[in-house]
């Protein structure tokens, strides 16, 4: 099901690009560009949920319930809900978005590694995967051109993990997996939402993601097919475009010693 | 309850990512090879030498004792072999179809010792080889070919670029050329200097290894062409469009050549006119038919994804078939010893032995 919905849309929507760019590079990018523009509404609405959230929590009748209730966590679970029923807030909307990007990431490692089929099961499964009508949309897109892929990009074999050797190093560098980890961690940084308070639970999420992400799209990039890479590094750029189109990207967050800034109380956590 | 969701989602993308990710752990399917009545077995991280007539596997004598023979002993690193065991004398000559692994691995079979280790390609070994006992000749996962010294390992002349994909196609020898497949659409035939002597371009990619038989060498390619080429000069003699992409060797006898096909998940197994091309009879199945054929006595042996053996006569007559159940076939059955052996994925067998009238004689687990 899971390849019938997303996989193979994807693997053909690929090849579809790759057989009028001629570039499996090339391809990869603007469908991730493709799929950053027609998951916008979603990010959005994830945007503003998490402003909306942020302002409920440096609201003056939050912060009286968290302390009159701060030792009945039943009672102040009770509490929390009927303000968020009261608001027309979900505390949970503003990560369901996230976590729908999900599917995608992993519909769109598998669509790359299957698209390039670097092994004969892989191959197998590719073949199968293309739709029969493809070519009829342009005889570029018939299996014999199609296939094999060139999965030769910049300087990398887009089917394996990348590294650069070194001639007096004995072992390769993996600057793109550093350049994962790079971009994943600006942009962390510069989407940042303001909090009420630096120990609140958001402020905590936004911390360990912070840490966490960078670190295991790292891990991704160094094991995986490097064009899982060039897929985050574009979505991470795409992604700070987005926040930056919408003026939500802290640019202060990038400067050392600094912290996102608390949300004034009553106000959205909106900044420049 | 304090809702974490940082570790959450981070946990959650592991485990998603991971999932997914495990279905790559096999990347090809297993090869059988027969050799002084053991039957090879490349499959996963092992070797196994087995007993073609009792399927029991062979052991090496070690300092610390009997071991299972599952080759090699001391393979250095992660390994995983695919392809088909090819013999130098006592030695086998793999490569190794690891993710990361870039080693081809001479190995003697009486000790289970590595002898050599060529660890110059830059990508995995899909293919098999083909050795004539001086020089290998090496198609590698970079898309080189690489002509080794046969004793130590080494090269005996700068790797001829063959394409920039990788090669899984092993390649063939009539004693006299040596012939190579790209997925580039091409075929090459070299002496056994590794001198090009000709090259043909098909309509598509080739996966699997050329039949050569009789003069011709026969070649099937991924839009469902099955060609006969000359082998003295690659001249054409015929091709036929067949229904479905071709994955595996066709075999031959004396006047039918035999090829079965993908059609997405079903399959068709077509005999042709050998030296015409025309279509003598075909069968639909409900697998898809990825491996070669095996001729034996007059009759045809194949398998397919439905988990199937099915043996034919010449003449497209059902004889008999074993079924097993949820397993996958993708590689190419052996007759050995009065015996057909067969190979299934996603079973709990690594190898099924059957008797020419379909008796299952033995099994072999790995276990």
């Amino acid at each position: 099901m899971f390849d019938l919905l997303i996989v193979n849309p994807f693997i053909n929507a690929l090849l579809l690009l790759y057989s009028f760019i001629g570039n499996f590079g090339v391809a990869i990018i603007l469908f991730t560009i493709i799929v950053r523009l027609i998951t916008y509404p979603i990010m959005s609405k994830q945007i503003k949920s998490s402003a909306a959230m942020q302002e409920l929590m440096a609201s003056d009748e939050w912060k009286k319930i968290q302390e009159k209730h701060k030792n009945e966590k039943e009672k102040l679970a009770q509490e929390q809900m009927r303000i968020y029923k009261e608001k027309g807030v979900s505390p949970f909307s503003s990560c369901l978005p996230t976590l729908i990007q999900f599917p995608i990431l992993i519909g769109f490692y598998q669509s790359i590694v299957r698209a390039i089929g670097v092994t004969p099961l892989q191959m197998l499964s590719l073949v199968r995967g293309i739709y029969p009508g493809l070519e009829n949309i342009t005889p570029g897109a018939s299996l014999s051109a199609l296939i094999p892929i060139r999965s030769d990009f910049l300087w990398m074999n887009l089917g394996r993990p990348e590294s650069i050797l070194i001639d007096f190093l004995p072992f390769g560098i993996p600057l793109l997996a550093i350049i994962v980890g790079l971009t994943t961690y600006v942009q962390t940084k510069l989407t940042m939402a303001p909090s009420a308070s630096p120990n609140d639970q958001s402020a905590q999420m936004n911390k360990m993601m912070g840490l966490y992400m960078p670190v295991l799209l790292f891990y991704f990039s160094l094991n995986f097919a490097s064009g899982l890479a060039v897929y985050f590094i574009t979505s991470n750029l795409a992604g700070i475009a987005q926040y930056a189109a919408l003026g939500k990207v802290n640019w202060k967050n990038l400067l050392p010693g600094k912290k996102a800034p608390a949300v004034e109380k009553g106000k959205p956590g909106k900044k420049g | 309850m304090k809702l974490n969701l940082g570790k959450i989602l981070a946990l959650a993308s592991v485990a998603l990512l991971l999932s997914a990710c495990s279905g790559a752990a096999a990347s090809s399917w297993p090869a059988v090879t027969q050799h002084d009545g053991n039957i090879y077995l490349s499959s996963g991280s092992n070797l196994f030498v087995v007993n073609a007539d009792t399927g029991v596997e062979a052991s090496i004598a070690t300092t610390s004792g009997n071991t299972p023979a599952r080759l090699p002993l001391n393979a250095d690193g992660a390994v995983s072999f695919s392809a088909p065991a090819v013999f130098n004398g006592d030695d086998i000559i793999i490569g190794n179809a690891a993710t990361k692994g870039t080693q081809l691995y001479a190995i003697d079979t009486k000790s289970g010792v590595v002898k050599w280790v060529f660890s110059e390609a830059k990508a995995p070994w899909i293919a098999g080889v083909y050795t004539n006992g001086s020089v290998v000749f090496a198609p590698s996962g970079d898309g080189d070919l690489y002509l080794l010294d046969a004793t130590t390992g080494g090269l005996v002349s700068a790797p001829i670029k063959l394409s920039e994909h990788s090669l899984w196609a092993t390649p063939v020898s009539d004693g006299e050329m040596i012939f190579v497949e790209n997925m580039d659409h091409e075929v090459f035939a070299f002496d056994q200097k590794g001198v090009q002597v000709w090259k043909t371009a098909v309509d598509s990619s080739i996966l699997g290894s050329p039949l050569v038989y009789e003069g011709k060498l026969f070649v099937g390619t991924l839009s469902g062409s099955l060609y006969s080429l000359n082998t003295a000069d690659g001249s054409v003699n015929w091709n036929v469009k067949l229904e479905g992409n071709i994955w595996g060797t066709p075999a031959a006898d004396g006047s039918a050549v035999y090829v079965g096909t993908v059609i997405n998940t079903v399959g068709k197994f077509y005999s042709l006119d050998i030296n015409s091309g025309v279509i003598n009879w075909q069968k639909d199945e409900e697998g898809s038919i990825i491996a070669g054929a095996a001729v034996h006595e007059g009759d045809i042996y194949y398998v397919t994804e439905a988990g199937k053996l099915q043996v034919v006569t010449s003449v497209g007559t059902p004889k008999w078939q074993a079924i097993i159940e949820n397993a996958k076939y993708y590689t190419t059955p052996v007759i050995a010893n009065g015996l057909v052996i067969t190979a299934p994925m996603n079973s709990d067998y690594l190898l099924a032995a059957y008797d020419l009238q379909g008796a299952q004689k033995w099994t072999f687990t790995g276990k």
